[in-house]
């Protein structure tokens, strides 16, 4: 695939081009924090993000989503998705890959989602190579980062006064072609190497993957989990924040007057009570201990366990850390590994 | 088949949650035509006695005679509904139960001329200490959707849908900035049932709890996070704690000080 080198000055052209063939939904800075959120012009985004509060799922799975409208005298009616091209510009590494394994259960799993495989077939990706990693930051460990080896129809790498942007797809080709910019040069290819090789010196949470499944397995009473039950809001924060979490609940929202209603799904987190209830009060997890293992545990562990294939032994973190940054309790999951290995 | 009969009444609390019954507009006259409306003091001038079907009961029981109302409303009623958390967990109201008579006489100059003082109860309990209820909205006050979940369950005979998570997920769903963690200011969100749309947090504002706690509130872990990184003392926590649900069993350790 081609690329191109882009003047930084150059890339506001870029961008408006781009503008007329896509909505974009780039990095805006939100207090403290970020966004993912509407912009028009490259100004309005800030690339130098460290994360957004919400990851890009969101755009992939709503929060909440219409399934059906109903009528109680039987009639079904299913939303019209109008929805042009949009394109998510700036995507973290991280983040790239949250979206390739959430491909694995609603693109190749065994129930694909058909507005899934819609959002994802019209959503182009500009992904960004991340050159200054947070301090929750350990997509290295998960081989998930700093810059993604592949699912992006764009790449940019900073190579401090130009971008090297190199295309990933058809689509990332007729992208570049709307750009302004010169060649790329083994210097650049060298440039982007150096940039990642800088990056990796600035991680500092790791986590040692090595018979993580086993780990966990091996540890289901270790009274860590008893410790964090006792720390734990179960505010759902991590869960929400998780760019791999995908669970959701499915519920019909009647009308009042009672003639009709929706069936709509909305996120859900195992780490809420009642996730996990069930008929009559019962409940699997009533234990905060037993949810934040099931977090922590899906996330890094038994990836290889039978009931948990979804991504075909990989683990499901990427290594983000928003689960990290945005916990109110200070619970960090490189740091319970940490504590069952007995480090 | 005649319309079930919908009962309004209020006990000791600020009338702000029959408000929001009369808030849900656009959907009120669809609620007058499936209810009949038998007795709502706010809203219209013919009362009727029971017996209701529905009865929506606000505020909390403070008076011998509240508690004589409360008693035949229940013989009356086939539903009562707690509204608000005056009458769920006795809210604002029961924090008299925490300071000494003396303490309310530097407030109120005459304090014992105050005629609702003269005869009222030494301590206030939601409408639960004294009857059984059969649903409780909570808030201060309940969300008008809320309400209207709860009004359609009981049309339908179904069970309301209401919310026992936390205000945390309908906030970070919302994408705001986190005020407790990256602001470091002394939200409780997280052990708050959500329901009201995360509205004091998306507004810049920290959340004062007014839904009372959440299906498996962590109140103490709070209360330890609150001093370390927002510096609240001993005396602020149990205002937190104490201020709309201090009765109830997650909150009230720390409402009492954490004794």
């Amino acid at each position: 695939m081609g690329g191109k080198v882009i003047a930084k000055d150059s890339l506001g052209e870029f961008v408006s081009k781009l503008s007329e063939r896509y909505r974009i939904f780039g990095p805006r800075k939100k207090g403290t924090e970020w966004i993912f959120d509407e912009v028009r012009s490259a100004e309005e985004m800030d690339l130098r993000y460290s994360t957004t509060i919400l990851p890009p799922r969101k755009f992939f799975i709503p929060t909440s989503e219409r399934i059906f409208s109903f009528k109680m005298d039987g009639g079904v009616e299913e939303p019209e998705e109008r929805d042009g091209p949009s394109l998510i510009f700036g995507i973290h590494s991280c983040d790239l890959n949250a979206l390739l394994l959430l491909d694995m259960v609603f693109l190749e799993g065994e129930f694909p989602s058909p507005s899934y495989a819609r959002r994802r077939e019209r959503t182009a990706l500009v992904a960004l190579t991340c050159i200054d990693p947070s301090e929750n930051c350990f997509c290295e460990s998960m081989g998930t980062g700093p810059s993604p080896a592949g699912g992006y129809d764009v790449l940019l790498t900073d190579l401090g006064r130009e971008y090297l942007a190199e295309s990933g797809s058809r689509r990332g080709e007729e992208m570049l072609a709307l750009a302004k910019g010169r060649a790329v040069t083994a210097a650049d290819l060298e440039g982007k190497a150096k940039a990642i090789e800088c990056a990796k010196s600035k991680f500092k949470k790791k986590v040692d993957l090595k018979g993580i499944d086993e780990l966990f397995l091996r540890n289901l009473d270790n009274p860590v989990w008893k410790r964090l039950g006792e720390k734990d809001l179960a505010c759902g924060i991590c869960v929400n924040s998780c760019p791999t979490c995908f669970c959701f609940d499915v519920r019909d929202q009647l009308d009042f007057p009672m003639v009709g209603g929706v069936r709509y799904k909305e996120w859900d987190a195992c780490v809420l009570l009642e996730f996990s209830q069930v008929a009559l009060g019962g409940n699997f997890r009533r234990d905060r201990a037993a949810r934040i293992r099931q977090f922590i545990g899906h996330n890094l562990g038994w990836g290889g366990a039978s009931q948990f294939r979804e991504f075909k032994g990989r683990a499901k973190c990427v290594g983000c850390g928003r689960c990290i940054r945005y916990c109110p309790a200070g619970i960090d999951l490189t740091e319970v590994v940490k504590e069952l290995r007995g480090i | 088949m005649a319309k079930p009969k919908l009962a309004v009444v209020k006990m000791t609390g600020c009338a702000g949650c029959q408000m929001e019954v009369l808030r849900i507009e656009d959907k009120l006259l669809d609620l007058v035509g499936a209810v009949d409306v038998a007795y709502f003091y706010m809203a219209t001038s013919a009362n009727r006695h029971g017996p209701y079907d529905v009865a929506l009961v606000e505020g909390s029981v403070s008076t011998p005679r509240e508690l004589r109302e409360l008693k035949e409303l229940r013989e009356r009623t086939k539903l009562l509904i707690a509204l608000g958390d005056c009458a769920c967990s006795g809210c604002l109201p029961s924090i008299v139960n925490w300071v000494p008579p003396q303490e309310s006489a530097k407030v109120y100059e005459r304090f014992l001329e105050i005629h609702s003082k003269k005869e009222s109860f030494q301590r206030v309990y939601p409408l639960s200490a004294h009857v059984r209820v059969d649903l409780e909205l909570r808030g201060c006050p309940p969300h008008r959707d809320a309400i209207l979940e709860a009004l359609k369950g009981a049309l339908l005979g179904i069970k309301p849908f209401l919310r026992e998570h936390p205000v945390c997920v309908e906030c970070k769903l919302k994408e705001n900035v986190c005020l407790l963690v990256c602001e470091g200011r002394p939200c409780m969100g997280p052990v708050t049932a959500a329901g009201c749309g995360a509205a004091c947090p998306s507004n810049g504002r920290v959340c004062e709890g007014c839904y009372g706690p959440m299906s498996d509130a962590n109140a103490s872990s709070l209360a330890e996070i609150l001093a370390k990184r927002c510096g609240l003392s001993r005396e602020d926590l149990i205002g937190k704690f104490r201020k709309y649900a201090g009765l109830t069993p997650a909150f009230s350790k720390e409402a009492s000080g954490g004794i």
